[in-house]
């Protein structure tokens, strides 16, 4: 290995210490929630002479949020959710991606500049028109009803085209004299050759719809099919005093599963994110 | 197996099968839809192990009072609304106007008119009643009502020289005292009031009320403050900031967190957050509730809480949900709640009940003391409130910052609230 100049090394100091700075902003909240988590509400904001022990107060806690509330329940929900709305994005957006990047056809810029406009809208503004015709057709209120409007994604078919049009044709039309069909093509070198963009686009659908209380606020009223951040509303007040311990406990379980998430799929969200040109 | 006696087996089965389906019929099930409360599951537990054959089955609760309304009038629009619903006072007539536009009527006085004039008099008090009225007819059940308190640091104010039994019942005493608490020095502050730093009026009613104004003139065509009450208010609302050198936040939580820490000698809050309040504070300090001052003597507080409002039209799940109504109103279930939480309740019988708990706990006594002043929460026609407020908050801000005077702010209020009526 080259040795590193002094210079260099100063630099290196510097850059890290500007993001590990931005990472302990980022993190800080984390640490205030799971301390919080653990202690009971009347110590969170300063010592307490006669604080009950922290096992104590990390059982109160932990137990309220797991069993007076069905957040187990909304977890479970969460899975299924985001989970369906994946599957279904991933379906409909690699295909998608797919024909706009590597197939000619009249009218495929105007479709891709359609499905770019679409980027444009903010999802509250769609909300109502979706919300009529769902309540038309009497779908208020159930699962489909939860996952409708995202069943596929601007934004995914926008960074996997990314990322397909940078696919060398050679390999395209080499399978194609082999006599594989399109949909193997897309299905057998395609899609496992953008794992790692799906990867990152995973994350950031995942995340963004098991944190989502807007649309599923709208479209659902049976707690049954309720996602999982409305069991922190369970801790919630109207007013000033929320019940701070079990909220912070119950947010630890909530947030848990995107963190481990992440962390298993860090690596390939990195190279996702980096490989496809949206930096 | 010959025909016959598969026929007979079969319709055996299907009758067994039907039985419990049948008894299942008997059954009601109401859909209740509310900004969920901590203290609402033992209640209704109590309740359904009373009525076996009334089932309710609570709704995903709202992130707040505003989203709850919203959603409810969806469901009107969409016919799924639920069969009863808890809105705070000041929606009553936003939801049954939305009905009465699409003809339906939802007024309990049929069923009040059943139970007779001796059991509803026995049970609530004339002006409780009159919070879930619209032009005297009932539409709402009061469930818990709420007056402003001042929430008090008794370990500061004592630091600071102050006596908590003596506690000042004017601005001026409140603003000396918040001084003398601010010399105290090491980050603590002594009064954090934000009237502006709220989502709904309900601060700013507070102020113009107990100076003897009202929200809006009589025509409901621009605000009713507009005279010396209203100048009082402004005034009070300005020098309660610019005296003390207050903070002003755009939200009450971070007063409220603040005061947690114990660096906050006064906050103003609802005594529905008293319990909550206590469990935050543990024994790190003493708390004391105190009366909120009046500007002028006989001014007025806005009540604030929630009421049953029963939304479906369905004669018998009307039957069920009178007696859900009846027993969440009763003064046992409304005993319970006040312990809970902090609030009033609502049925004279509870007042008797609770009145050892009282003795002991001073703190809870405080919203009674305070009753003399009740006034209505004002609510504002045809759901102008979100846009009045819209306006109406930023000048209150910039108030309390000193950036306008109360004779800037008045037309600037006057201008916004007239156009926004006239534009409904």
């Amino acid at each position: 290995m080259k040795p590193i100049s002094a210079r260099a090394q100063i630099r290196r100091a510097g850059s890290h210490a500007v993001l590990m700075f931005g990472a302990a902003i980022i993190f800080y909240p984390f640490l205030w929630m799971w301390r919080a988590s653990l202690q009971s509400t009347g110590a969170i904001f300063g010592a307490m002479e006669n604080a009950p022990p922290l096992w104590v107060s990390a059982a109160e806690n932990y137990g309220r949020a797991l069993f007076d509330t069905p957040v187990l329940h909304f977890m479970l929900n969460g899975v299924l959710m985001t989970g369906a709305i994946l599957a279904a994005q991933i379906l409909t957006t690699v295909t998608c991606a797919f024909a706009l990047a590597k197939y000619d056809f009249r009218g495929r810029n105007v479709l891709f500049g359609i499905v770019l406009l679409t980027l444009a809208v903010p999802a509250q503004a769609t909300a109502l028109p979706v919300f009529l015709g769902l309540a038309q057709m009497n779908l208020l209120d159930t699962f489909f009803a939860m996952i409708a409007p995202y069943l596929t994604s601007g934004f995914a078919i926008f960074l996997f085209h990314q990322f397909i049009r940078g696919f060398p044709d050679e390999i395209l039309l080499a399978a194609r004299l082999d006599g594989m069909t399109e949909g193997e093509i897309a299905l057998r070198i395609i899609v496992p050759s953008m794992l790692p963009a799906i990867a990152a686009f995973a994350v950031f659908s995942v995340t963004f719809h098991w944190n989502d209380l807007y649309w599923p606020m709208i479209a659902i009223r049976s707690i049954d099919l309720a996602p999982p951040t409305l069991g922190l509303l369970f801790f919630r007040s109207q007013a000033g005093g929320d019940a701070f311990g079990p909220l912070m406990a119950c947010a630890t379980l909530v947030t848990a599963p995107l963190i481990l998430v992440f962390l298993a799929a860090q690596r390939r969200f990195v190279q996702g994110v980096t490989m496809t040109g949206v930096k | 197996m010959k025909p016959m006696h598969y026929l007979a087996a079969t319709t055996a089965l299907t009758c067994s099968i039907s039985a419990p389906a049948l008894a299942q019929d008997d059954t009601v099930t109401l859909t209740f839809y509310h900004s969920h409360l901590a203290y609402m599951e033992p209640i209704l537990e109590g309740f359904m192990e009373s009525h076996p054959n009334i089932v309710i089955d609570q709704q995903a609760p709202a992130e707040n009072y505003n989203a709850g309304d919203h959603s409810v009038i969806r469901g009107i629009m969409t016919n799924s609304a639920p069969d009863v619903y808890l809105p705070s006072y000041a929606s009553i007539p936003t939801i049954a106007g939305t009905l009465a536009e699409r003809d339906r009527d939802v007024s309990l006085e049929p069923l009040l008119a059943e139970e007779g004039e001796d059991w509803v008099e026995e049970n609530y008090a004339e002006s409780v009643l009159e919070l879930g009225q619209i032009d005297g007819a009932q539409y709402a059940m009061p469930f818990n009502a709420s007056l402003p308190l001042v929430y008090v640091n008794a370990d500061l104010v004592e630091q600071a020289g102050g006596d908590i039994d003596d506690f000042p019942t004017t601005w001026d005493g409140i603003i000396e005292l918040a001084n003398d608490i601010n010399a105290l020095g090491d980050d603590v502050s002594g009064l954090t009031f934000s009237v502006g730093g709220l989502s709904g009026d309900w601060y700013w009613q507070m102020m113009v009320l107990s100076a003897g104004g009202e929200m809006l003139n009589e025509d409901m065509t621009g605000i009713g403050y507009d005279n010396e009450a209203g100048m009082m208010a402004l005034q009070a609302t300005q020098d309660m900031a610019v005296k003390t050198d207050m903070e002003i936040y755009a939200t009450p939580t971070p007063g409220q967190q603040k005061f947690f820490a114990g660096k906050l000698g006064m906050v103003i809050e609802s005594p529905s957050e008293l319990v909550a309040y206590e469990k935050a504070i543990g024994d790190r300090f003493d708390l004391s509730t105190e009366r909120f001052p009046l500007i002028v003597e006989d001014g007025g507080l806005p009540a604030g809480g929630n009421a049953l409002m029963i939304l479906t039209d369905d004669a018998e799940k009307r039957a069920a949900a009178w007696e859900f109504v009846k027993y969440m109103t009763s003064g046992e279930t409304q005993a319970e709640v006040s312990k809970a939480s902090g609030y009033m309740p609502t049925n004279k019988q509870a007042a008797e009940a609770l009145a050892d708990f009282y003795e002991a706990n001073p703190n809870f006594q405080t919203v009674f003391d305070s009753m003399d002043a009740a006034a209505p929460w004002f609510a504002y026609p045809n759901n102008t409130a979100p846009d009045i407020w819209k306006g109406v908050a930023p000048v209150i801000d910039q108030l309390q910052r000193g950036k306008v005077t109360p004779e800037e702010a008045m037309p600037k209020l006057r201008e916004h609230v007239a156009s926004v009526l006239a534009n409904q």
